[in-house]
């Protein structure tokens, strides 16, 4: 009786770590956006550095996972709890690497103005920040619900992406001096699309999690 | 079972009493029948012992369901005390129990009265109570009234560590925090620790304020002081170099002196210009000014405009059409504060329409508006900038702006005069083609028109 609440302890005080690795991951990738429009050096510099902690808690939550499975022997739900937890915070710390990756971009094109005002970046990294938060929302809620409605963000996601990728290929080819510039912001473009994709893979765990089916979201 | 033996037993009591009174046996029959007579009586005692059971019984069961209804009078000797009690016990309850829901009532109404958000959090760290101003300021919450850990109801991993940290110290706490989604909200959070008599913590209360709009206002207010100084220091840089460069002995030569002196005249009034329209600007927005509106006729002022501006607009062999209506009616306004518009409207757009151009004023009657348009066939504005434009010292092309003598406050006053008149003010351009810039102003009513 005592190993069961021990297991329930240990294992809700992971979902809490999860947790508040989402929120740091959600403000990376907020903060990397923001930088690159703001063209805040400093800013991307504090996300770049951030996520040293967000790597640190993704091997300390995985660590502390893989103890339970090893001394615990869960089956069935409490098993699919811990998986959908290692799930997660695999692509949270993806997430956080293209935060980090935009940030890059900030400081690579720091100080050249920008070959045209952020319109569309910024709309697709609005979108992936909802579904990073719709994803966690979900997952804190059992809503699949939720979990399912997210499938038709990321199509609005990929949508922009075509949209921005057109756009920046019209200014390549009319001014080869932009290219530079505008390969950088089609990369931000891509790995905004990769952290909406990641976050549909939230969303399957989710489903996963509380119906132990598999679920297609990113179709 | 018992019924026989009860019959049998008073059957041989009555017997025995019979026979001591009376000295001698009864008949079978009387006996029988004063047994059975005692029975009923017996029966009748219990029976009534009974229902004064099940009365009691009947409102205790109520008082299982959360009706606490008293017992009703009961005329007994032992009964009676206990009910009495019983009453006494209700009564306190009930009072209690109208202490505790007026309390929860009180406070839930002081809840949901405050703007400011709340929540209350349990020395775990749990929340167990929000109000309504958090859900309007996060809105609605993953929270049912359940202690649920911080992170499920608001995820956010900076007001996690800060409410962990005053839970830890115990102290009274205020911090900012910035909240993403789904705008981004700078929030001001103020902790009180709740300690119990003996000074254990029992948890925390904390109040969440909004303050994104003091700290836009805040960052608008510092970005137009570094603007301000900006600007003056630009004509006050190149006196102060010209006059070096004059006492460094350029003074000596006479045609390069007066170049310099000229350079330094035409600085000071720009330096003269900027002044006046900043004090213009805020005497206008502190509401400071002499504000006289009267029926106004807007023909007038636009014949004085084309005198004003004559010999500018020939300089640039700009023609410049006047078409307002005959019949425009007065309009409610104040004529100098008019003027100030219409000048620096048609001075924007003799500077930004290149020569051979054409300027031209128009005016219409919009309900109890008159719309006035001055349509240029100038260099235009992008569309990222017109809706700027109309913001204190924004310019589309700082340079070019400076060079042709603006101040980058021309439009802010417009706006903030046509604001002060009610009306509005709007931008429609097409680089390369144009620009338009209209505003509002009331009609005068027809008791004045009889003037």
């Amino acid at each position: 009786m005592t190993a069961r609440r021990n297991f329930d302890k240990a294992l809700n005080e992971l979902e809490n770590e999860i947790l508040r690795m989402g929120s740091m991951v959600e403000r990376a990738i907020y903060d990397a956006v923001e930088s690159l429009a703001k063209q805040d050096v400093d800013l991307a510099q504090r996300v770049i550095n951030g996520d040293r902690d967000i790597n640190y808690l993704e091997t300390e939550i995985e660590d502390r996972l893989v103890t339970l499975i090893a001394t615990q022997q869960p089956i069935a739900r409490d098993l699919r709890r811990i998986i959908t937890g290692i799930k997660i915070i695999t692509n949270l710390e993806r997430m956080g690497d293209h935060a980090v990756d935009i940030a890059r971009v900030t400081k690579r094109i720091a100080g050249q103005p920008l070959i045209k005002p952020l319109v569309d970046i910024p709309r697709m990294a609005k979108i992936s920040q909802q579904m990073v938060k719709d994803g966690l929302d979900a997952y804190v809620r059992s809503d699949v619900e939720k979990a399912k409605y997210m499938c038709s963000l990321d199509d609005e996601v990929d949508h922009l992406y075509s949209q921005v990728f057109r756009e920046l290929l019209t200014y390549m080819m009319e001014d080869p001096k932009t290219i530079a510039q505008a390969t950088s912001l089609l990369f931000v473009a891509r790995f905004l699309e990769r952290i909406a994709d990641y976050a549909t893979n939230i969303g399957e765990a989710v489903i996963y999690l509380v119906t132990g089916e598999r679920f297609d979201l990113n179709l | 079972m018992r019924l026989k033996i009860g019959l049998l037993l008073l059957f041989i009591v009555n017997l025995i009493i019979l026979f001591l009174v009376e000295g001698k046996l009864l008949s079978i029959l009387d006996g029988v029948l004063l047994a059975v007579l005692g029975y009923i009586i017996f029966w009748a005692f219990i029976k009534e012992v009974n229902n004064k059971f099940k009365l009691l019984e009947e409102f205790t069961s109520k008082w299982r369901q959360g009706r606490y209804s008293k017992v009703s009078y009961y005329n007994d000797k032992e009964l009676g005390k206990i009910v009495d009690n019983i009453n006494h016990l209700i009564e306190q309850l009930e009072k209690y129990n109208r202490a505790i829901t007026e309390g929860e009532k009180r406070l839930n109404a002081i809840l949901a009265g405050i703007k400011a958000g709340v929540m209350v959090l349990d020395r775990e760290g749990r929340v167990i109570l929000v109000n309504k101003g958090l859900e309007n300021l996060f809105g609605k919450l993953n929270f049912t009234g359940e202690p649920k850990p911080l992170l499920e109801v608001i995820r956010n991993y900076e007001l996690e560590k800060f409410l962990k940290e005053a839970l830890a110290n115990l102290k009274e706490m205020t911090r900012e925090i910035e909240f993403l989604l789904p705008n981004s909200k700078t929030i001001l959070i103020h902790v009180t620790p709740l300690k119990d008599e003996h000074d254990q913590k029992v948890g925390l209360v904390a109040v969440f304020d909004d303050i994104t709009e003091e700290r836009k206002l805040e960052k608008m207010r510092s970005e137009f002081i570094a603007n301000v100084s900006h600007e003056l220091r630009t004509p006050l840089t190149s006196i102060k170099g010209f006059l070096e460069t004059l006492l460094d002995g350029a003074l000596e030569d006479k045609t390069i002196a007066k170049h310099f002196l000229q350079i330094m005249n035409s600085e000071t009034e720009r330096l003269t210009r900027l002044i006046d329209d900043l004090l213009s600007l805020s005497k206008i927005e502190a509401k400071k000014v002499d504000f006289a509106p009267k029926p106004l006729m807007l023909q007038e002022l636009v014949q004085k405009m084309k005198l004003l501006f004559k010999s500018r607009l020939e300089e640039k062999e700009l023609s410049f059409i006047i078409s307002l209506p005959e019949n425009l009616p007065l309009v409610l306004a104040d004529g100098d504060m008019i003027s100030q518009v219409l000048i620096n409207l048609i001075d924007n757009a003799i500077k930004y329409t290149p020569a051979g151009g054409k300027i031209e004023v128009s005016a219409d009657v919009k309900g109890s508006w008159v719309e006035v348009v001055v349509k240029d066939t100038g260099i235009g504005i992008p569309e990222e900038s017109q809706k700027r434009i109309f913001e204190r010292f924004y310019r589309v092309d700082k340079a070019r702006s400076r060079e042709l003598g603006g101040t980058g406050l021309g439009l802010a006053i417009v706006k903030h005069i046509i604001e002060l008149h009610n009306g509005k003010v709007w931008v429609k351009s097409k680089v390369g083609e144009g620009s338009a810039f209209g505003f509002t102003v009331p009609i005068a009513q027809q008791a004045q028109k009889g003037e």
